[in-house]
This record gives structure tokens, sequence and C-alpha cells, in this order.
């Protein structure tokens, strides 16, 4: 039998799985699934900033530093302006900043536990959403 | 810039209430989160303003050289309370 060897994900392989969750939140975003929906826009968020950090850290890119386990989104949002995602120039106008604050506020890690339900409540709670 | 100092100057240029601060060094900037119910009903644009206008205040343009990103979040933004058991 064939033996399988494990390899780390890249850079590419964090975008393209962004990518992927990102149409998959569309859909189910399409078909009524709020819950699902979220936590996969949340995930190609994720995908996203891994698929930066491997890019831009070099410790990343050679394997002396894992991406693979811990760092929920919120703590990965907390990266951005280290990437250099943010200069000190455009910080208050290109409104990244203000975006990346939005989803550190509406998101919550047992996001993929929670019902649809659960999530329309807490967001209407928090004032995100209106009913009707 | 310690991170007590760090703590400091935000809670008291933005009058916190009450603040939890979440921070750690990534790099050679400060960065993570503080939890106070001074953000409520604040937008999310006001709540970043107000953070950097305070480092800013203070720092000035070593503001950006030593803190990285920091997000606002008031206590029930920051807590979410899931069932403990399915019935």
């Amino acid at each position: 039998m064939a033996k399988l060897h494990a390899r780390n994900l890249n850079g590419e392989d964090y975008r393209k799985g962004a990518l992927e969750r990102l149409s998959d939140a569309r859909i189910l975003l399409d078909t009524g699934q709020l819950a699902g929906s979220a936590s996969n826009a949340g995930r190609a968020v994720e995908g996203m900033l891994r698929a930066v950090i491997w890019k831009r850290d070099p410790d990343v890119r050679t394997g002396q530093k894992s991406l693979v386990a811990g760092h929920d989104l919120r703590e990965l949002l907390t990266h951005v302006r280290n990437l250099g995602l943010l200069s000190s120039f455009e910080r208050q106008e290109d409104g990244l900043e203000e975006l990346v604050q939005q989803i550190g506020r509406l998101w919550f890690n047992n996001m993929r536990f929670v019902s649809s339900r659960f999530l329309e409540t807490r967001w209407y709670n928090l004032g995100e959403v209106r009913k009707g | 810039m310690s991170k007590v100092k760090l703590q400091e100057l935000l809670t008291d240029r933005l009058g916190l209430t009450d603040p939890i601060f979440k921070l750690e060094k990534i790099g050679s900037k400060w960065a993570g989160s503080v939890i106070s119910e001074t953000f409520h009903a604040k937008s999310d644009r006001d709540r970043q303003r107000l953070i950097w206008d305070a480092l800013t205040a203070e720092l000035g343009d070593q503001s950006v050289q030593q803190v990285g990103t920091v997000l606002a979040y008031t206590p029930r933004e920051w807590n979410v309370e899931l069932p403990e058991r399915v019935a």
C-alpha cells in the first residue's frame, strides 16, 4: 500500500481554500442558512489571513513556526497591522481597520456549533440585524 | 513601551470602565483586544478612531511603530454564552 506523506499547507493552499469557503458561504446565504454561511465566511477570512502570514513570515514558510494549531479568527485579526495591511497614512481612510473591528465583534469561535436562530438572536441583540 | 503603560494610556485617555486587556507582543508591537462597557453603542469606526486618536495623542508617529491592531469589544460582544447542554 502506498504510504501517504503529509505536507504542511502553503500560502496557495490557504488562498484557494479561502476562496472556496467564500463561495460556500454565498451558496448557504442564498439558501437562508445564516449560521453556516457566517461560519464559512469567517473561515474564508481566516484562510486569507493565513495566506498572507505564510507569505510574509519566513518562519512560517520554512516550517519553523506552525499555523496549523491555535489562533482563532479574533487572534488572527490582531495580526493585520503587523502584516503590513495597514499603513500609518491610510489607516483611517481605507476602512480596512473598521472592517476588521466589525468582523472581530461579530465573530466567535464556537459559531460553527450554533443554529441560525442562535446567531440571529445574538446579532439582533448586538444591533447588527433587524427584524423583517 | 510596556504592556502596563499601554493599558494605562488607553484606560485614562478613553475613560474606560472596568477594562479587561488581552494584549500580546507580536513582533515589536503590542496587539490584541480591549473589553469594556465604554464601547457600548459606539460604531466600529468610532471605536478604532478613539483608540488611534488616543495613541497618536500620546505617542505621535511612534504609535504605529509600537502598537499593532487593537480591537475593542463590550463584555457582551466578547463573551458568548452557549447552552451548557443540549436537551
